[in-house]
């Protein structure tokens, strides 16, 4: 992860990636896609095509992420593994960072392993979706402070709620799949969802809280742009600065010191 | 949770057997209560022995029904487990996560009751439990793999309920595995292991059949002697003081 404290630049990384993302699917020709994919790498383009990338109109730089990664009102399978492979991009950058910055004394100290190995299953999530063919809406976050607090205290009650949402978002990613007649699909979205059930136990455990007080897993949000939304009223900002004091990070492949070898890399 | 010393197989469960499988027949009422009525009175003891294992593995390929009637199964197992431990398991480590348990039979009993509510009937509600599962410093490495095979089950479920166009469920399903993962993660940490150790969950058997096979070769045993030395125990719903507080008692 690298953190970025200046304010984001319209042609970043993340935006030809996301172009790249639209072209992909559109039938520009190569060298159109070349051309503009080179324009925007240079920054000189990035303006006009902001709202190209948020596929549904978005108005303004400012929403143009989450424009792009809510824009359905019924959840399709597309919507569902790109907000899927987001979230996980997410996951993967946040944790790297709580992981780089633990100290032995910090609240996560006596942690470290429960959190490496958490972001070994969140990277191998990622990787899994990106070979059904999602594609990340962004790999910049707005992360905000009290994410981290002072001795990393912010992180487990942040890993609760993201968690929750995390499993509520596969369970949209079963029924959507089940309803499309993909069962391997909707099982893959079971076997990530209690993966991240385990984790919502364990930061529940690190706080000293019960740590399995459900009957059934929480479905209280019913769409992928309800779970954007919950995680931007947490202060995630998606490509765009977020509702609270913050700092922009970047989705990189961790590193091998953030991460600690997990059985069943992927689905069965 | 009761602990049976006699092996008789006619008991109440052998009847409520019966009656799942009279029922689903759509036998004549009249019928049905004369074959009800010799069973409880065990007069039909010799030719039904062994037969709620085999009716619930009996199924090659799983439908709705064979996914739905081996989990609430399940959930009855797990109940009067979890029961057994909760009431009579005295020394650590479970002294030291008996709030853990607490809550975990809680939610198998809201599985069960729902899989009910949805029309589950269970072939057996006696179970054959190994002796060494009782034992404190056993529960734990028990309930992992236990655990891990409910959670392969559910994914069964997910797999059969999609195909057959019910999203619901599906879900369901998937809403009842996170919880079963969740005890899964918790037993390992119970037992001093990383408890997050996989990236997806198992999904190495793929029939209603296989589970029940995988119990078995754990000693258990539905509604007849497992391989284990062991007792039958007979399912019941748990006594208040057993159950700890959850929310969410239902899918959404």
């Amino acid at each position: 992860m690298t953190k970025q404290n200046q304010a984001p630049a319209l042609a970043s990384a993340e935006d030809v990636q996301r172009l790249e993302n639209v072209f992909a699917d559109t039938s520009a020709t190569p060298r159109t896609r070349a051309w503009m994919l080179q324009k925007a790498a240079l920054g000189v383009a990035a303006a006009g095509l902001a709202g190209v990338a948020a596929g549904c109109g978005g108005s303004s730089r400012k929403t143009t992420s989450t424009a792009a990664s809510t824009m359905s009102h019924g959840d399709t399978i597309k919507s569902v593994i790109d907000t899927a492979i987001t979230a996980e991009a997410l996951a993967v950058t946040y944790l790297s960072a709580v992981i780089k910055a633990t100290k032995p004394s910090d609240k996560t100290g006596p942690f470290v392993s429960v959190l490496k190995a958490a972001n070994s299953a969140e990277y191998d999530h990622y990787k899994a979706l990106q070979s059904l063919g999602a594609k990340p809406l962004t790999l910049k976050f707005w992360a905000p402070n009290a994410f981290f607090g002072p001795k990393l205290s912010g992180v487990f009650p942040t890993l609760e709620v993201a968690e929750t949402l995390f499993v509520n978002a596969y369970l949209i990613g079963t029924t959507v799949f089940a309803k499309a007649g993909k069962a391997d699909f909707a099982r893959y979205a079971g076997e990530i969802g209690g993966v991240e059930a385990e984790h919502l136990a364990l930061a529940r455990a690190a706080q000293q809280k019960i740590p399995n007080d459900l009957g059934f897993m929480d479905y209280s949000i019913d769409s992928m742009d309800g779970i954007v939304k919950a995680l931007e009223s947490a202060g995630v900002g998606f490509g765009k600065q977020g509702s609270k004091p913050g700092t922009f990070v970047h989705f990189t492949a961790p590193t091998s010191d953030v991460l600690t070898p997990v059985s069943n890399g992927g689905p069965a | 949770m009761n602990r049976h010393d006699e092996t008789a197989f006619l008991g109440s469960e052998d009847v409520q057997t019966i009656e799942n499988a009279l029922t689903d027949a759509r036998v004549p009422v009249m019928t049905r209560n004369v074959l009800l009525k010799r069973a409880a009175i065990g007069a039909a003891a010799s030719g039904l022995l062994g037969f709620p294992a085999a009716a619930l593995a009996a199924a090659s390929g799983d439908t709705v029904d064979s996914v739905v009637t081996t989990a609430i199964t399940a959930e009855a197992l797990a109940v009067t487990y979890l029961t057994g431990v909760v009431t009579q398991v005295k020394g650590d480590p479970v002294d030291k996560f008996r709030p853990v348990l607490k809550n975990a039979l809680a939610t198998e009993y809201d599985h069960y009751n729902v899989l009910k509510s949805l029309g589950g009937k269970p072939l057996t509600t006696k179970f054959w439990a190994p002796d060494a599962a009782f034992k404190p410093e056993n529960v734990f490495a028990t309930l992992e793999p236990v655990e891990t095979i409910f959670v392969n089950a559910y994914l069964v479920g997910i797999t059969v309920f999609s195909n057959a166009g019910k999203p619901d469920l599906a879900r369901y399903a998937a809403e009842i595995l996170g919880t079963e993962a969740q005890h899964r993660a918790l037993a390992r940490f119970a037992q001093g292991k990383l408890p997050n150790n996989e990236a997806f969950e198992s999904y190495a058997l793929t029939t209603t059949k296989q589970h029940v096979a995988a119990l078995e070769k754990l000693g258990i045993g539905f509604g007849k002697q497992g391989s284990a030395a062991g007792a039958f125990y007979k399912f019941s719903p748990p006594p208040p003081s057993a159950l700890g507080s959850v929310e969410n008692s239902a899918p959404a």
